[in-house]
């Protein structure tokens, strides 16, 4: 592949893009390069080959600019986040996936162990500031389960479910549930927000 | 290899991954263009990598974060090659595209309604900002949006860009075609209402004429005018007790062919909702007042309650402190609902008395200033001002004071005594305080800070070492912090504080200040002059290349421009304002004036300025009515030089005035100078003795001193001739002759009073002192002196007792005998000595009766001004006493007039005013009453009786009881 590439680089008349702008986000970049190494770290961590098309860079850079603006957000309000270490141990699992496979599987994807870590950091800290944001605000009565609880009931009907569940044995995950789908409309809502407040430039020729 | 070839551009619009050059050696950098926004200083600064340095793909992502960061660039990408000649190491090109940034909008053929500010919001280009052209479809199309809600369907807006490359500017001017205005052609209504259409159709005022009076044919459509149209139809609805009702406006159709429009209307009456109290009676209007459904156009519980504390509140501040408020909603039925308020008085309180123990730190007087509640007091609050609510908030008043000085441990209790001095209803209420221990600051450490700030930031902190303790001071250090960083050039700096214990009640606190990157003005730009001249901005905008950006002295700058009057519109901004850069331009975006201004008002004087002209009847007037219009016209902005050309004009039937008057604020550019040149004609019967016609000139130059001293140089001209003269003839050679005066005259002004309009503490000082020379061309010469002293003294916290003092005197010196009567003191009336009506202080003719004016003038007024009705009816006592006397020495201190031919002595009045305090100043009625009024001759019977000698003369008075009707306080 690095043959390849320098193959190009010296082969083609004119020179080759390294690196661009591909998203900005107030005086924030997201670059070409930053797009396609959350593709190819995404399809590492799920086991997937690699899928760099303009609708796959679009959706990551989409992914990226949320990411960017949570992140954002996080920092101006001085909450404790994850730190390196916490991404860190986060690796051991993964590696164990892939066994004596991992620089080999590392190879494949052309993306590094560090790259990695710095992916896994920035999920979990928008996880964790979207968790201090937005969960406190969720605030669940009886009526909100049980009228949830009444349309998974419906919903398990329809499907021809024989052993529903009773609304009291199920509270407790009624409840989980509830509160992550509050909390993530609740982080949609912030976000729909963030978006109109934020200047946000695609560039065009890059999602081509 | 042809393979690879194709292979290359098949991937080529895709970026070329650069972990495949990674570690190479960078054999060059080029730029594309070659000419960038930044200099190459600045750029090899900023680049993480040089030529030489081996290449990786975390600087190429950073070298591009890092240049758009800095806000000069729009979009930026690194290309790479392999040099030909070396092939192991890379030429890199950073292929640029630069920022344009907003630096002015421009409108033509705007046809108001929108306001240019409305289309400048509307086109959400914002000053400073980055301009991108695929932004300017959808600014133009917001245009035309706001265009068409105004009626103007026809409209079109096309624009076109200016772009100065040398400061990455962009003017945008859009041009609009504003074509005719749309008019209404009917309303549509839809939906379920039970009033006539016609009386709807009218509520809207769409259609032409005024209130009731219609006229035929529709108004032209703007927008405030369909949503006030809306508002009222929905007000009319509720009027009728349909307070859940709604109004929407479903659509304008817009008829192109008539150039009309119809707009539709949804109306949904909803249910007859009827609000009413059982238990005590409330007014209707006091209840829409109080109960927020009215308001809000809606009824849920929470608003209900919400009214119910209100009415509560209400009737506690009314003495019931033991009230109780509750309510019910009846379900619908037949289309209505009722809502009762059922409210159980109790018996009636009156708050007595209000005391405060345990108190050492703040007196008790300190306290109560901060208090609501209020003791009962005659008239004023007859029951006192109490209730629950305010007892809670009064606490907590207390509470937070104490705790703002250290005191962090602070508790207010109360006690509520009945029966006070076994009187039944009387209440004590006690507010029982209990300082705790006050905490101090033991040590304040100010870190990060640079050392030569220290001793300024020492200075302006509360919280320093022996200082209470408290967070209110700690915010307020911060803010002084902030702000003097935010005005010398750091808009990014930060602070923060932390607190350890140090001893008993003393506490070490930590200010950290992180004052962030230091930016400085690039250079100043002012776009959007057209007839002013450049020089006359640039000596207001204090701000230079090379200094610190300061937001105060851009708000300071702004201010000074818009003193000058002749700028609609003084829009500020940093150009970039998120970039990244050591220095950046401030922009000031004017937009001039119209210029041309117009004034019109209509007026009415009442007083005692009625009788004829030409008779002896009446000489202390009768009361008059006397309607008066005034019409104005400026010219701003003269020569482009922020001068004004104005001309205000009066016209009644006792006065007719015309003032051309020419202005120079801020003259030579000193912005405490005011230079003005002023023409006067006046023809005006204000004074009843005769007819004055006035021409004069002046030239005047005002100088502030400090805020609050200030000194006015003058040179008048005038020549004044009297007509209709009303005293003995053998007086008229000597006192009504054409009088000729050149003057020139200082002014000193100190005013130190708290509010100019309706003082209550301060004081205010004048000193007039002129002299008029035959060398001015007078052909009198004197010397004229008139100084004034007021003070205003508070007594508690709602009574002021005020006090002036007049002085004049005037000195002949050459010339006629007597000073002409056109220069003389007259005084009396309103503003002066209540005792008289207006003007008629003073010497008298001995024949006529008719007030001759003096060369000397003494008058003391005392006032105490009082609360009388709630907030804002006041009263006033009042004792004025003084006169106009014939001559400095014929100043006498006597109250008793010695006979018909005395006018100088002592002439008081006592009384009563009302005064109702309204936005632009109180409006007074007094009441006096002179026990010794003058006494005089008057003549009765014609002009040539008087010649004749076979008049009647007769014993007049000043009326004993005057009353004065006019607006602002006296002094």
């Amino acid at each position: 592949m690095r043959f390849l590439a320098l193959a190009i680089l010296a082969a083609s008349a004119h020179a080759a893009v390294l690196d661009r702008i591909a998203v900005t986000v107030g005086r924030q970049v997201i670059t070409e390069s930053d797009v396609i190494s959350d593709l190819r770290v995404s399809a590492f961590l799920d086991h997937k080959p690699i899928s760099i098309t303009p609708v796959e860079k679009r959706k990551a850079a989409d992914r990226l600019v949320d990411q960017l603006l949570i992140l954002q957000e996080a920092a101006f309000s001085r909450v404790p986040l994850p730190s390196r270490e916490d991404a860190v141990k986060m690796i051991g699992p993964i590696q164990a996936q892939y066994g004596d496979g991992w620089d080999a599987a590392l190879a494949r994807y052309q993306i590094t162990e560090d790259g990695v870590i710095g992916h896994l950091l920035a999920g979990l800290r928008a996880m964790r500031y979207t968790e201090l944001r937005f969960r406190p605000e969720v605030q669940l009565s009886d009526h909100d389960l049980r009228d949830y609880y009444g349309t998974l009931a419906q919903e398990w009907k329809q499907k021809g479910e024989t052993q529903i569940p009773t609304f009291e044995s199920s509270r407790e995950q009624l409840e989980k549930l509830l509160t992550e789908q509050r909390t993530s409309e609740a982080l949609d809502r912030w976000l729909g927000a963030q978006r109109q407040e934020t200047r946000i430039r695609y560039r065009d020729e890059v999602f081509q | 290899m042809p393979f690879l070839l194709l292979f290359a551009a098949a991937v080529c619009t895709q970026a070329q991954d650069p972990a495949a050059i990674e570690g190479r050696s960078i054999e060059r950098i080029d730029f594309d263009p070659p000419a960038q926004p930044l200099a190459p200083a600045d750029l090899a600064r900023i680049l993480p990598f040089q030529e030489g340095s081996l290449l990786r793909a975390t600087d190429l992502r950073e070298a591009i974060a890092r240049l758009y960061a800095t806000g000069r660039y729009s979009d930026i990408s690194i290309d790479g090659s392999i040099d030909q000649h070396d092939s192991g190491r890379v030429i890199l090109t950073i292929r640029t595209s630069p920022t344009w940034f907003v630096s002015g909008v421009t409108f033509d053929g705007v046809a108001e309604p929108p306001t240019k500010g409305q289309l400048l919001t509307a086109s959400k280009l914002e000053l400073g900002t980055e301009f991108l052209e695929s932004d300017l479809p959808k600014a133009a199309q917001n245009i035309e949006e706001r265009l068409r809600a105004n009626g103007l369907y026809q409209a079109k807006v096309s624009y076109h860009v200016d772009r100065l490359p040398a400061t990455e500017e962009v003017i945008v001017h859009f041009k609009i075609a504003s074509g005719d205005r749309a008019r209404f052609d009917g309303v549509h209504l839809g939906g379920d209402f039970t009033q006539p259409p016609q009386q709807i159709i009218d509520e809207t005022h769409w259609r032409n004429g005024f209130s009731f009076i219609h006229l035929p044919g529709w108004r032209q459509e703007t927008e405030s005018l369909v949503s006030s149209g809306v508002d009222r139809v929905l007000t009319h609805l509720q009027r009728g007790d349909h307070l859940e009702a709604t109004v929407g406006l479903q659509d304008i159709a817009y008829d192109a062919d008539s150039n009309t429009v119809l707009p539709s209307l949804l109306i949904d009456s909803g249910p007859i909702l009827q609000v009413r109290t059982t238990g005590a009676k409330v007014s209707r209007g006091k209840l829409r007042q109080l109960v927020p459904v009215f308001e809000e156009r809606a009824v849920d519980r929470s608003l209900l309650v919400e009214g119910r504390r209100n009415l509560l509140e209400y009737f506690q501040s009314q003495g019931y402190f033991d009230a109780v408020v509750d309510f019910n909603q009846t379900p619908l039925q037949n289309g209505r609902e009722l809502i009762e308020y059922n409210i159980e008085l109790n018996d009636r309180h009156i708050l007595s008395r209000l005391d405060i123990t345990g108190n050492r730190y703040f007196d008790a007087e300190t306290l109560r200033e901060r208090l609501e509640m209020t003791p009962a007091r005659w008239l004023r609050s007859r029951y006192g001002r109490y209730s629950q609510q305010i007892l809670d908030r009064d606490i907590a008043s207390i509470r937070d004071l104490y705790q703002s000085n250290g005191f962090r441990d602070a508790d207010v209790s109360y006690n509520i005594e009945d029966e006070y001095k076994g009187i039944h209803g009387h209440l004590l209420v006690t507010l029982k305080v209990n300082e705790g221990p006050q905490w101090l600051v033991n040590k304040l450490t100010i870190q990060g800070a640079p050392e030569s700030d220290l001793p300024y930031l020492r200075l302006v902190l509360e919280s320093t070492e022996g200082q209470p303790f408290s967070e209110a001071s700690i915010a307020a250090d911060r803010d002084a912090i902030l702000t003097y960083y935010f005005n010398n050039g750091y808009p990014d700096a930060n602070f923060d504080w932390t607190q350890s214990p140090a001893s008993e009640h003393r506490v070490d606190l930590a200010y950290t200040i992180t004052p962030g990157k230091r930016i400085y003005v690039r250079s100043v730009i002012v776009r959007g002059l057209n007839t002013t001249k450049a020089s006359l901005v640039d000596d207001r905008i204090s701000l230079q290349p090379g200094d610190p950006i300061s937001q105060n002295a851009i708000a300071q700058s702004q201010q000074k421009l818009y003193n000058l009057g002749i700028f609609s519109s003084v829009q500020t901004a940093i150009q970039n304002p998120d970039g990244n850069e050591d220095d950046k331009y401030v922009l000031f975006d004017v937009d001039e004036a119209n210029r041309y201004s117009f004034t019109g008002g209509i007026g009415a004087q009442l007083g005692r300025i009625g009788a004829g002209v030409t008779t002896f009847d009446e000489p202390a007037g009768t009361t008059g009515f006397v309607p008066r219009i005034s019409l104005g016209i400026s010219r701003l902005n003269l020569f482009g030089e922020g001068r004004t050309l104005s001309l205000q004009t009066r016209f009644s039937t006792i006065e007719q005035r015309a003032l051309l008057t020419y202005t120079a604020p801020q003259w030579l550019g000193a912005e405490n100078l005011t230079a003005t040149i002023s023409g006067l004609f006046d023809n005006s019967h204000d004074i009843r003795t005769f007819t004055e016609r006035r021409w004069e000139t002046s030239a005047q130059l005002a100088q502030r001193l400090t805020r609050a001293n200030s000194i006015q140089y003058r040179l008048t001209f005038r020549r004044v001739t009297l007509s209709d003269v009303v005293i003995s003839p053998e007086l008229i050679p000597q006192l009504s002759q054409p009088d000729r005066t050149g003057m020139f005259s200082m002014t000193f002004i100190q005013d130190r009073r708290d509010d100019p309009i309706n003082s209550h503490r301060g004081i205010y000082n004048t000193i007039d002192v002129g002299i008029a020379l035959r060398q001015l061309g007078s052909q009198t010469e004197f010397a004229r002196l008139l100084a004034r002293n007021s003070t205003y003294h508070p007594i508690g916290k709602d009574v002021v007792l005020a006090r002036t003092l007049q002085f004049g005197w005037i000195e002949r010196l050459s010339g006629e005998p007597q000073i002409p009567l056109a220069e003389r003191f007259f005084a009396g009336g309103a503003d002066t000595n209540r005792a008289f009506p207006d003007n008629q202080a003073g010497p008298r003719d001995l024949e006529t009766g008719f007030p001759l004016g003096g060369d000397a003038l003494l008058m003391h007024s005392t006032e105490l001004r009082f609360p009388l009705f709630g907030d804002n009816v006041g009263g006033v006592l009042f004792w004025d006493v003084g006169n106009v006397y014939s001559e400095v020495q014929d100043i006498s201190f006597r109250f008793r007039q010695e006979n018909l031919q005395d006018f100088d002595y002592m002439v008081q009045a006592f009384g009563f005013g009302i005064r109702y305090k309204t936005p632009i100043g109180p409006i007074r009625l007094d009441f006096a009453f002179s026990p010794d009024s003058p006494r005089f001759y008057g003549f009765q019977g014609t002009y040539d009786q008087l010649l004749a000698g076979t008049g009647i003369l007769t014993n007049q008075r000043i009326n004993i009881f005057q009353f004065h009707f006019s607006l602002g306080q006296t002094f």
